[in-house]
């Protein structure tokens, strides 16, 4: 009998105990991964948002710069935390969209290993060239293009997120091609270990 | 970015606080945006869709948990940073970096997701572009 009210009080708090984590929700400070370096785009979002949330929910939240594998490492690390609304990622459609449909050793499922919470923030990318460029306007780069068939090679850096998709819609656009561009690493000589180069050819 | 700087590349697509930063100091020359329209932030720079119709694409912010967080906890995380997002200084601090605040409900993140996916899929294996 004695057994029986000693579980039966401890299964009742612990229930109690459950039910405040979830309705007092946050009863201690959120980590906020964000899986770029600091001073980027990302983070700059990150700390302007996360100072006003903090205020709101009357808890901090601490932003937890995790970069590597453009985001990838930072976006898995929440992946595989606990689901209790203390580990959280502020992050691009890089992690989610596009590298996942780049790279098939992408570690996490974007829809299945993730809770989506809200849709921030949008912003446009900028096409640049070369101050030596002959190109000053995209219709004079396309006539470039065009005038000289054979390679253009778009080095990506570590930004390859942003480029490659880009320039084959470009491409495509311009040229109305469907030719292969394929995305190669450390080509050209380049010694950064996430330098990506992309060489479409044109006809 | 160090090597489009040098003059080795041809062209880059930057995102656009970075990039901009860069053409405004002179460092590269910015041809075009690729949002629909051209930037409060830059009007003399012309949208890439004006002299390449249909060339648009946006990168996008987002917040995601684990899966399998509370639908409480999610709600409340989603009703502050929506809410976050109509302060006025947010906004400005934000536009200061050509960056729109949107937000929305958790189910209007998941709809996003599918269609972002969807496109760019298409975009990626029309291409045949892969890892080596």
């Amino acid at each position: 009998m004695k057994k029986l009210l000693c579980f039966s009080m401890l299964a009742l708090s612990l229930t109690a105990t459950s039910l405040a984590t979830a309705q007092d929700y946050p009863v201690r400070p959120i980590k906020m991964i964000v899986p770029f370096p600091p001073a980027g785009g990302t983070d700059n979002v990150a700390r302007i948002v996360a100072q006003q949330v903090s205020q709101d929910l009357g808890q901090s939240i601490t932003i937890e710069n995790r970069a590597g594998a453009a985001g990838m490492i930072g976006a898995d690390a929440v992946a595989k935390a606990e689901p209790d609304g203390y580990t959280i990622v502020l992050t691009t459609n890089s992690t989610h969209v596009i590298g996942p449909l780049l790279n098939p050793k992408t570690p996490y499922s974007p829809t299945k290993s993730f809770s989506p919470v809200i849709y921030l923030a949008q912003s446009p990318s900028i096409m640049v060239v070369p101050v030596s460029s002959p190109a000053k306007t995209v219709k004079e780069f396309i006539e470039l293009a065009k005038k000289n068939p054979g390679e253009i090679e778009l080095r990506i850096g570590w930004k390859w997120r942003y480029s490659a998709p880009f320039w084959r819609a470009f491409s495509s656009l311009v040229w109305n091609q469907h030719g292969t561009c394929p995305l190669q690493r450390n080509r050209i000589g380049h010694a950064r270990p996430d330098s990506w180069a992309i060489r479409c050819h044109v006809r | 970015m160090p090597d489009l700087i040098a003059g080795r590349l041809d062209v880059m697509f930057d995102s656009f606080s970075s990039g901009y930063l860069q053409a405004k100091d002179g460092k590269v020359r910015a041809l075009g945006v690729s949002s629909p329209d051209r930037s409060p932030l830059v009007p003399e720079l012309p949208a890439i869709s004006e002299q390449l119709p249909g060339f648009i694409s946006m990168t996008w912010f987002g917040v995601f948990g684990p899966a399998g967080m509370p639908q409480s906890v999610v709600n409340k995380l989603n009703a502050s940073f929506n809410k976050v997002l109509k302060d006025p200084q947010v906004k400005e601090q934000l536009a200061k970096m050509g960056i729109d605040g949107i937000g929305g409900t958790p189910t209007d993140f998941t709809k996003k997701l599918a269609t972002d996916t969807q496109e760019w899929q298409k975009v990626i294996s029309d291409a045949k572009i892969t890892l080596q």
